[in-house]
């Protein structure tokens, strides 16, 4: 019994010291004053000049046009002009962002896709991230085959080889094969893919995920080795998931709801979200400039490639019917509906996993400018040999 | 419990059994050995549910060992990730692969022991294939084999394994006592039975050591390659899947399948040592 007690107040003190630490890391203090990590910009006592708010950005994936309308807010200076001085944190395959997001210390904003942190918020730990700002209106996600294959809707993938991205890519195209009938494992082989196109340049798989403004344009830039030149349109069928009824919202912008209730955090949010919104308004109107700032940030592939991606990014953006940021309710409810009916997440979120008062309230800021892009019209952009 | 011992020489607790007259009996004296590390074990498990249940540890994605443990019996068979379905592809891939790597290791090591020439020529090679980190070579033996044969995952535990092997056959088939190789050759001996009563004999307990070596790499082989893409049904996806479904408690599920596969793999070999060099030293010592 001595040893069971003694065991007992070990455990007991062991306890106390855990939650000491805790309640220490949860107390951070509001987000005007920045965390050690990150310095404030100035260093001016804060009864003069209004400290400026240190916060980070998650990006979803690696620096690359996707991105163009926060590096574009960087070097205009708008970040800056709001009171925020921001680090951008690049994703890439080793960075789950909603993991990272979620994570008490993490990045105060994440760029992530719906399904994914519809699913980390009834994960274990659940994530409490919330969607503060829908920043693609449409899907950019694609399944592309060889025209000989003749795979031209997701009924088609019956019997086949059909390649996916894990890391919760994959669930539009799994979710538009189930809507099919099809089961993956019996009616289709679903083969993970790396973060390229060469199983589909290798013929290995029949069907690949693409993304309309990366991968898809990887192939266009691959060289056919029949004709000795690049690979056209015509030689793809292309599966769009906006069409098939099994899109869902991609890039937004998330805030943990515990860091939303600190004093002064929404505040922060609000200025953040302003000048990420005038970037992106920046980059359609200019979107020259934005490829020049996202080579400036470093991306792997070259100018030629980051062209394509803006041109293709600003459509999935653009128009913005209820002002850019703003949450449609109706594509909301379709991603919720897919997400369920594929086995992502078994109810319908709470009411709260979205809101739309923060990005009024920056559109609120920007009434003079043209938030909505309803006269936006897509341009062309010629494809370079390797995409550079 | 403060009973004083009986004053008898043998002080075995409980040992009731008239029989063990030569002391305690084999199976006492095995739970003796065992019973420290399965202490350990066990308090360490609770220690962590007590922490896991207590406190709430921010920011520290770990689930408590019931939660796991509910995790894997919820996605063994069925659920989202069948983690035993994924398990079984797995180790499919890291035998194979300890198969390919070991067979190879120790053809080359039978002929660098033989011939100078193959020494000075094969050797480096073999060197430099272990200098290769794994993971530069994960996504080549995928464009080689083709990602959805299970080869490509194979002949990524086959480079990892195949140097442990080769190092220690060598050795084991090369130092052997001078003063055997002497009376064998005052026998007159062939080369043949040099080998096979001298050489062979002593590089088994070698050979056994780069296998123990080898299981435990080629379930890391295997898991490496499978993040490189293909199948889905195997214990790296589960692992990549869950982590960013934040389902943590699945994840560390499929890494402790992972790990136990390894441990029985380890085990398997361990028994097989047995059998086959049951006269040699390594095999009985720290024996209960």
């Amino acid at each position: 019994m001595r040893r069971t007690r003694g065991f007992l107040a070990l455990a007991a003190s062991a306890s106390v010291l855990f939650a000491a630490c805790s309640s220490g890391g949860a107390s951070t203090a509001p987000a005007s004053v920045a965390p050690a990590s990150v310095a404030p910009a100035t260093d001016a006592p804060a009864s003069e000049v209004p400290a400026m708010a240190a916060v980070r950005l998650q990006l979803q994936w690696v620096p690359q046009a996707q991105f163009a309308g926060y590096f574009a807010a960087v070097e205009q200076g708008f970040y800056e002009a709001a009171g925020i001085d921001l680090t951008i944190v690049p994703g890439g395959p080793d960075v789950i962002p909603q993991a990272a997001g979620s994570a008490a210390d993490g990045p105060e904003f994440t760029i992530s896709w719906v399904p994914k942190v519809l699913e980390a918020r009834i994960g274990n730990p659940a994530s409490d991230l919330v969607n503060i700002a829908q920043i693609f209106q449409r899907s950019g996600t694609l399944s592309v085959s060889w025209k000989d294959t003749a795979i031209t809707s997701p009924a088609d993938f019956a019997g086949k080889k059909v390649g996916v991205w894990d890391f919760g890519n994959e669930y539009e195209v799994i979710a538009a094969a189930t809507k099919a009938g099809l089961t993956a494992g019996t009616d289709y082989e679903k083969v993970i893919q790396p973060f390229d196109m060469t199983l589909l340049l290798s013929k290995q798989i029949d069907v690949a995920e693409a993304m309309i403004y990366n991968e898809y344009a990887q192939v266009l830039e691959a060289t056919n080795p029949e004709t000795g030149e690049l690979y056209q349109p015509t030689d793809l069928n292309v599966i769009n998931y906006n069409d098939e009824g099994t899109a869902m919202l991609q890039d937004a912008i998330f805030a943990r709801a515990s860091w939303l209730a600190e004093a002064g955090s929404e505040d922060v949010a609000t200025a953040f979200l302003k000048a990420s919104f005038q970037g992106w308004i920046h980059c359609r109107d200019n979107p020259a400039d934005c490829i020049q700032y996202t080579v400036n940030q470093g991306s792997t592939l070259g100018a030629g490639h980051q062209a394509w991606m803006m041109n293709e990014i600003n459509p999935l953006i653009w128009p913005s019917p209820n002002g850019i940021g703003v949450m449609d309710p109706a594509l909301w409810q379709q991603t919720v509906d897919v997400s369920i009916g594929a086995g992502i997440i078994k109810e319908a979120p709470p009411a709260d996993a979205y809101r739309t008062d923060l990005a009024e309230a920056a559109l609120a800021e920007l009434a003079d400018a043209d938030s909505k892009g309803a006269s936006f019209a897509k341009g062309t952009v010629e494809v370079t040999p390797g995409g550079n | 419990m403060t009973v004083a011992a009986p004053a008898r020489p043998p002080p075995a607790p409980g040992s009731g059994h008239p029989g063990a007259a030569a002391g305690p009996s084999r199976w006492i004296r095995r739970v003796r050995w065992y019973l420290p590390a399965i202490m350990v074990f066990a308090g360490t498990l609770a220690i962590w549910e007590l922490a896991i249940r207590n406190v709430q540890i921010q920011g520290f994605p770990l689930p408590a060992p019931t939660e796991i443990a509910a995790a894997l019996g919820e996605n063994w068979a069925a659920g989202r990730w069948s983690i035993g379905k994924a398990a079984v592809a797995t180790l499919f891939e890291a035998l194979g692969g300890l198969a390919i790597g070991t067979f190879a290791g120790v053809v080359l090591a039978g002929l660098t022991a033989r011939f100078v020439t193959a020494r000075e020529l094969l050797l480096p090679l073999a060197i430099g294939a272990s200098a290769v980190p794994i993971i530069a070579f994960a996504p080549l033996m995928n464009n080689w084999f083709g990602v959805l044969n299970p080869l490509s995952k194979m002949m990524i535990v086959a480079v990892l394994v195949f140097f442990p092997v080769v190092v220690n056959v060598t050795r084991g088939l090369t130092q052997v006592e001078p003063a055997a190789l002497e009376l064998m050759r005052s026998y007159a001996a062939s080369e043949w039975s040099v080998l096979r009563r001298v050489r062979v004999p002593n590089a088994l307990p070698y050979f056994f050591t780069a296998l123990k070596v080898g299981t435990t790499l080629s379930l890391i082989g295997a898991i490496v390659g499978e993040y490189f893409g293909g199948t889905n049904d195997v214990l790296g996806r589960v692992i990549v899947q869950s982590a960013s479904a934040l389902r943590f408690d699945v994840t560390w599920a499929a890494i402790i399948v992972g790990a136990v596969t390894g441990i029985v793999f380890y085990l398997a070999i361990v028994a097989l040592e047995r059998v086959v060099i049951p006269w040699h030293a390594s095999v009985r010592v720290g024996e209960p």
